[in-house]
This record gives C-alpha cells, sequence and structure tokens, in this order.
C-alpha cells in the first residue's frame, strides 16, 4: 500500500507532506524549498512551468501565467491560454501533480491518495473542485480537511477533549480566521472570517516604502524608479522582516544603491522593530476586526476560548503576536513551523487513514537525561535525552580516594549539571572494591533502557567482577509538563550550573595533584635536592589550602605553580634518566600532567561513600 | 455397584445411561466451544500477523527508501553547505561590481578593486562556480529571473536585454538566477 500524502493547497503558497516513521515531515521540492509557489506558466514554447520558475517568468509573460487561483475554485472562471480554456481545477491540477512528483521523488515510490485541505469558509462546490483537481493529477483524495483543523492536528489538539480553538492564518497574501471545536470525534467550525487581500507581502512594501521615501529625503532619489535598486530593496526588506522577528533592530546595508552627479550613493540605515511595528501597526490591526467578527458569529466570548494557534509565516512577526495575546489574553501557541503546520495536520489525517499513524510500531525516547552522580556532585550524562529507545551505554568511572570501599550509584534524571538539581531514581551501593589507591578500580557503568521505558543500571568492578543493580520503572511517569519544564529550567540555568560545574572540576582536579604529588615525591625521593622537595610541598600546601578556601581562580594559580615546579622536577630527572641511559641503565619517570585514571577509565570519580 | 444397580433398577439404569449421554452431549459442546474459541483466536492470532507482518514489511520498504535517500542526501550536504555560504557572500561581489562600475577618477584605486574581483572570481571558479550567461541570450526561466520587460529596437522579443544581478551555477545546480531584463 503506498503513502497517503499530505498536500496544503494554498493560494500563494502550496505544501506537502507524509508521514515517515511515524512522524509528519515536510517534503522539500527539487529545488531545495519547502513550499512551492501556487503559480502555473504556460511557455510560448508550450511548456508547462510550475512554482517557482513560474514565478521567474511571470512578467515577460503575463497572459501565460496563472497564480492565485485558488481564489477562483468552484466558480465558472475559466483562464484562456494560446486558446485553450482551464478550469480553476485544471489549474490546480497542475500544482497538485508538480507536488505528487516531488514526493514521489522524495519517498521513491508511487504516490496515489491524499488528503488536501481547504480554507473552512469553502463551500460544497469548492470542496467538490478541488477533489476533482486532486483527480485530474492522479490522487484519489482519500479526504478534504479544513486547515484550521489540519493545523490542530499537527498540534495534536485532537488527543485532548472537546476544545475550543481560534485558528489565526496570516499567509503570503491572504488572512483567515477560524474557530473551531474539536475533540473525541467533534470536529465543528464554528465561526470564520477573514480579509483576502492581507499578508506578509504587505509588511515587506511598507519597509520598502519607508526606505525609499528616507533615501528620497537625504538624497533626492526616488530609488522605486530604478528597477534594479527596486529588486534590491525588496530583497532586503524581506531580509530585515525576518531578522526583526529574532533581534531587537537590523541594518539595511546598500552600497552602490545609485549613482548621481556627485557620485554613487549608499543606503544605510538602521530599522528597530519599534519603527517596523509603527510602519505596521494599521495592518496588524486590520487582522483584528476579522478576530472580532469570528468571535462575534461564533456566539463565544474570549474566556471560552481554549487555545489560539498561528498559522501562516507572517504570524512570526512579533507584533503580530504580541496583538493577538492581548486579545485573547493567553498566549497563543506557537512551535510547528507556521508555514507547514496545515501540510503536516494533512499528512498526519492521511497516515490516520492509512493506518499508518496507529499501525506503525512507534519507537519512544527518553524524555530527559540520563546518568549518575560523580565527585564533587557533578551528574555525570550517560544517555542523554532524545535518544530513542530501546538503548543501552556503559562508561568506566573509578573510585575517589585510597582504598575506598565501595561506590554509591546515584541514578539520575534531567538536564541540569549538577546531580541535586536533578531527579534522583534510585540508589545502590557497590562494595567489597579490593583496597586499591583512587583511580585504580574500574567500575563499569551500564545503563539498559527497554522499549517500555524501564531502566536498569548495572554498576560492576572489573576488578573482582562482583556487580550490583537496579531497575527503575518510574521514568517514564514524569507528564509532559514535568519533562518540558525541567528541560526550561536546565536551559535557564545553563550559565550558572556550567559555573558551578566548572569550579567542582577545577577543585576535582586540584584534589587529585594534590594527592599526586605525594605519589611524586615519593618516586622522587633521594633523586632530587631537598630545596626543590621543600619547595614542591609548600606548593603542594598552597594549593590545600586554596582548596579549602574554595575560591576557583586562586585554586587554579596555585595548582599551576604545583604542575611547574613539578614538571621541573621530573624534567630534571628525565635528563638524569638520559645520563644513566648513555651510561647504560634507564629508569622511568613521572608525567605530571597525567590523569589519575586508569588506561580507558573515565576520569571522573564517584563521590566516597563514607 | 453400578452392575448391581443396573439389574436391580432397569428404569434407573436408562436413566444413569440418558445422563451419561447427556454428560457426553455436554461434554462435546463444551469441546466444541473451545474448539470455535481456539479458531476464533487463530483467526485472530494470524490476522495480527498478518497486520504486524504488513506493518513490519511497510516500515522496512519506508526504512530502505530513507536509507537510500540518505545516501544521496549526504553527497548533497556538502554542496547544500557550500552553498549556503556562497550565496551568503555573493551580495558582497555584487557590490564590489558596483563599486568598479561607479564612477571615480582615481585610476590606481579603481585598479585594486578590479584586482580584488579578478581575485574573488578566481575562488569561485575553483569552487567550481560559474557565472550564468545571460546578457544577449533568450530568456530561460530555470536560469533566469525576469523583473523588467522593455521593448528594444532590432531585438526580438524573448532575449534577456539587461542584466541587474548576476547569476551562478554550480555545476548544473543554480545558485542564484541571474536577475534580467527581457524584451518584447
Amino acid at each position: 500500500m503506498s503513502k497517503i500524502i499530505g498536500i496544503d493547497l494554498g493560494t500563494t503558497n502550496s505544501c506537502v507532506a507524509v508521514m515517515e516513521g511515524g512522524e509528519a515531515v515536510v517534503i522539500a521540492n527539487p529545488e531545495g524549498n519547502r513550499t512551492t509557489p501556487s503559480v502555473v506558466g504556460f511557455s510560448k514554447s508550450g511548456e508547462r512551468l510550475i512554482g517557482q520558475v513560474a514565478k521567474r517568468q511571470a512578467i515577460t509573460n503575463p497572459e501565460g501565467t496563472v497564480s492565485s487561483i485558488k481564489r477562483e475554485m468552484g466558480s465558472n472562471y475559466k483562464v484562456t491560454i494560446d486558446g485553450k480554456a482551464y478550469t480553476p481545477q485544471e489549474i490546480s491540477a497542475m500544482i497538485l501533480a508538480k507536488l505528487k512528483a516531488d514526493a514521489e521523488a522524495y519517498l521513491g515510490e508511487t504516490v496515489t491518495e491524499a488528503v488536501i485541505t481547504v480554507p473552512a469558509y469553502f463551500n460544497d462546490a469548492q470542496r467538490q473542485a478541488t477533489k476533482d483537481a486532486g483527480a485530474i493529477a492522479g490522487l484519489n483524495v482519500k479526504r478534504i480537511i479544513n486547515e484550521p483543523t489540519a493545523a490542530a492536528l499537527a498540534y495534536g489538539v485532537d488527543k485532548e477533549q472537546d476544545q475550543k480553538i481560534m485558528v489565526y492564518d496570516l499567509g503570503g497574501g491572504t488572512f483567515d480566521v477560524s474557530i473551531i471545536e474539536m475533540g473525541d470525534g467533534v470536529q465543528e467550525v464554528l465561526a470564520t472570517a477573514g480579509n483576502n487581500r492581507l499578508g506578509g507581502d504587505d509588511f515587506d512594501n511598507r519597509i520598502i516604502n519607508w526606505l525609499a521615501e528616507e533615501f528620497r529625503k537625504e538624497t533626492g532619489i526616488d530609488l522605486r524608479n530604478d528597477k534594479m535598486a527596486a529588486q534590491r530593496l525588496k530583497e532586503a526588506a524581506e531580509k530585515a522582516k525576518i531578522e526583526l522577528s529574532g533581534v531587537m533592530q537590523t541594518s539595511i546595508n546598500l552600497p552602490f544603491i545609485t549613482v548621481d552627479a556627485t557620485g554613487p550613493k549608499h543606503l544605510d540605515m538602521t530599522l528597530s522593530r519599534a519603527k517596523f511595528d509603527e510602519l505596521t501597526h494599521d495592518l496588524v490591526e486590520k487582522t483584528m476586526a476579522p478576530v472580532r467578527q469570528a468571535l462575534a458569529d461564533s456566539g463565544l466570548s474570549v474566556n471560552e476560548l481554549d487555545k489560539v494557534l498561528l498559522v501562516g509565516g507572517s504570524t512570526r512577526i512579533p507584533a503580530v503576536q504580541e496583538a493577538v495575546k492581548k486579545f485573547i489574553g493567553k498566549d497563543p501557541f506557537k512551535g510547528i513551523n507556521p508555514d507547514e503546520c496545515v501540510a503536516l495536520g494533512a499528512a498526519i489525517q492521511g497516515g490516520v487513514l492509512g493506518g499508518d499513524v496507529k499501525g506503525i510500531l512507534l519507537l519512544d525516547v527518553t524524555p530527559l537525561s540520563l546518568g549518575i552522580e560523580t565527585y564533587g556532585g557533578v551528574f555525570t550524562k550517560i544517555i542523554e535525552r532524545n535518544t530513542t529507545i530501546p538503548t543501552k551505554k556503559s562508561q568506566v568511572f573509578s573510585t575517589a580516594v585510597d582504598n575506598q570501599p565501595s561506590v554509591e550509584v546515584n541514578v539520575l534524571q534531567g538536564e541540569r549539571e549538577m546531580a541535586r538539581d536533578n531527579k534522583s531514581l534510585g540508589i545502590f551501593n557497590l562494595d567489597g572494591i579490593a583496597p586499591a589507591p583512587r583511580g585504580i578500580p574500574q567500575i563499569e557503568v551500564t545503563f539498559d533502557i527497554d522499549a517500555n521505558g524501564i531502566v536498569s543500571v548495572s554498576a560492576k568492578d572489573l576488578g573482582t567482577g562482583k556487580q550490583q543493580a537496579i531497575t527503575i520503572t518510574s521514568s517514564s511517569n514524569m507528564s509532559k509538563e514535568d519533562i518540558e519544564k525541567a528541560v526550561r529550567e536546565a536551559e535557564q540555568y545553563a550559565e550558572e550550573d556550567k559555573k558551578r560545574r566548572e569550579e567542582v572540576e577545577t577543585k576535582n582536579q586540584a584534589d587529585s595533584l594534590v594527592y599526586q604529588t605525594d605519589k611524586v615525591l615519593k618516586d622522587l625521593e633521594g633523586k632530587i635536592s631537598e630545596g626543590e622537595v621543600s619547595d614542591i610541598k609548600a606548593k603542594q600546601e598552597a594549593l590545600r589550602t586554596a582548596l579549602q578556601g574554595g575560591v576557583k581562580t586562586e585554586i587554579e594559580s596555585k595548582m599551576t605553580e604545583l604542575e611547574m615546579a613539578l614538571h621541573s622536577a621530573t624534567e630534571k630527572l628525565y635528563a638524569q634518566a638520559q645520563q644513566q641511559a648513555n651510561a647504560g641503565g634507564a629508569q622511568g619517570g613521572y608525567d605530571a600532567g597525567a590523569q589519575q585514571s586508569n588506561d580507558g577509565a573515565y576520569d571522573a570519580d564517584f563521590k566516597d561513600v563514607d | 455397584m453400578e452392575n448391581k444397580e443396573k439389574m436391580e433398577t432397569p428404569e434407573l439404569e436408562n436413566e444413569t445411561v440418558q445422563e451419561e449421554k447427556i454428560d457426553v452431549m455436554k461434554g462435546i459442546e463444551t469441546l466444541e466451544t473451545r474448539l470455535i474459541e481456539s479458531e476464533k483466536k487463530l483467526a485472530e492470532t494470524q490476522a495480527e500477523l498478518e497486520n504486524t507482518k504488513g506493518t513490519f514489511q511497510r516500515t522496512l520498504a519506508e526504512y530502505n527508501n530513507y536509507r537510500k535517500r540518505t545516501a544521496k542526501e549526504k553527497a548533497e550536504t556538502y554542496n547544500n553547505g557550500m552553498v549556503n555560504a556562497v550565496t551568503n557572500i555573493l551580495p558582497v561581489l555584487d557590490t564590489l561590481e558596483m563599486a568598479l562600475n561607479a564612477p571615480c577618477t582615481d585610476e590606481n584605486y579603481k585598479k585594486g578593486i578590479e584586482l580584488t574581483l579578478t581575485t574573488a572570481k578566481n575562488a569561485l571558479s575553483n569552487m567550481g562556480i560559474t557565472e550564468i550567461d545571460a546578457l544577449d541570450k533568450e530568456f530561460d526561466p530555470n536560469l533566469h529571473n525576469a523583473v523588467m520587460q522593455e521593448s528594444v529596437e532590432g531585438v526580438d522579443a524573448g532575449i534577456c536585454t539587461k542584466q541587474f544581478q548576476k547569476g551562478y551555477k554550480l555545476g548544473e545546480r543554480v545558485i542564484r538566477h541571474a536577475t534580467v531584463a527581457v524584451s518584447c
């Protein structure tokens, strides 16, 4: 059985998506774009051009180029090109056929079935026309669904109980607002309103006009009359608009934009988000009238709306989001690419119809990272979040003090750097470790998560073969909110946590160096001068004091001093050894740079259980 | 004991036979129900197996296609990265060209700009990036982006008469279309 693709057949742009591995994904066209302009061109040579390529030749061939055909769907309108009349269905079919071919190229298999979306206000004739367009394109249209419903599906709203949702869809050239009710089997359009001549291009034009006006005031030259300059202005305006969704101001730089008698002219301006908002304020306001209208028609009050979803590229504009939020009194739902969410929802519907959605074995992922607590209260991750399960991973650790008889394994879940900020899932001890200097024993810790999310953690002393394990079933019991909270907090405290972790790591390093110094001094006994020994000992003591003080920079500087003293001592030793080697006998030396860990052992130690 | 009873009470014997018969019948009935149940279960299991098989095969097919596609995409990744980087640099070249064409009295300075451009062009050509021919060529929407139409005496329709912005290709792949005016 072939896959059922989901198509958002838009007025300005169209998008196609499909279920893959239980997830909806957008299919990019061969040119690499995730949406395709809904434009059809008939070249003079009779070639049919669809999408971006049709757009590029539109100005040279206005009679042979059709755009926004969606506005005519279901009517008796016909376009006549080279003496042949085409219905809106036929033109739409050409767009659908391209999307179908792109999907086939992507999937590597034939596609015969599709779910296509239409605006909620489409009447029966318009829906039938859309279905016919699919048939002409060679697609069996399994279902026509409303765009707002598809958006809600993409957001997974259908999985919750009955709710009333407002979908605010500001696309490239049209604005629609719909109020729908959905939930267990219920799917009802309560009201729709809109403005079919309002979209992202209007926002671009405001920037272009502002730039051109400012430039004219400065130089007296109107860039809009210069095709070349106008083209560059248009590109720059679009770029500025996109940038202003992320930053508070952007610079628009167009060197050598034009030339007059006095020489070349450059355009160099800064557009702040505030200015942009001022320039486009009325456009945003224009969308609010249909919002009020739809709400009034639905008979609902603002408080009765459960959710607001934003669809369409222009809803990325912060002022638009702000206006919606202000009116509804709730944060609108974001997160899914607003250009793609309708197609994604259609693909999900296709997946449900094809049995894909529940048929496929849904592979789960670990919602949060898992790991153990190591020396100094650091959280060492063993399995990263979002790893697909089942999975198994091991790491080798060692002890933190000499003759440590046992290690404590504290199994943790979370994203924070320090153990105490994460959730402990269970603790167990592995004892009977043979007496050995710190860093020598090798303890292998293994995390094993099965397909049901059950975590088994085992610790094995590779020296003695002794093993201890624990099985945890509660890791999956965290609610979605808890998980989101954990991830959010990790981001929020990332800087702080990193600092704390670095502090601990510095301390661990210093602690290890103090310890190693004793060993080195023993090795060097009789090979270096008394003076050197006492110098090293003094620096070791200084580091010890610094460690107690706990100031990172202080520890670091004392550590460097001690390391240098050790290095110069060992260098001498090597020089001596060299001489002796020349004389016939070689002797090993100590490399002060080496960490305490043994071969292959991870240099993060367990904290001491005592 | 049974025999005795049977001999003594023939009616009773009949009854016993009857009862036994009923027992046997009941037994058969139970077995039949069990058989039906088992058959039903078998059918269910078989259906489930078919279903699982189907899902498995589909997933496998999907995985295979995914693998092939990923291999193809991997090969493309390098080019995509390069195209992305180059696309961001192209406006700098455009500007340099404009600077070269701008009126300037300092010939020596102009020469410097010219040499800079030559260096840049060589760098592009080393990466396999070539300029798209546009001027005086027949308009082709696969290579050119028309932003203006003009009537030029002595020139047939459909010819690129002006180039506003140069286009570039990496092999056969268009990185940026040449922005042109087309004769009508």
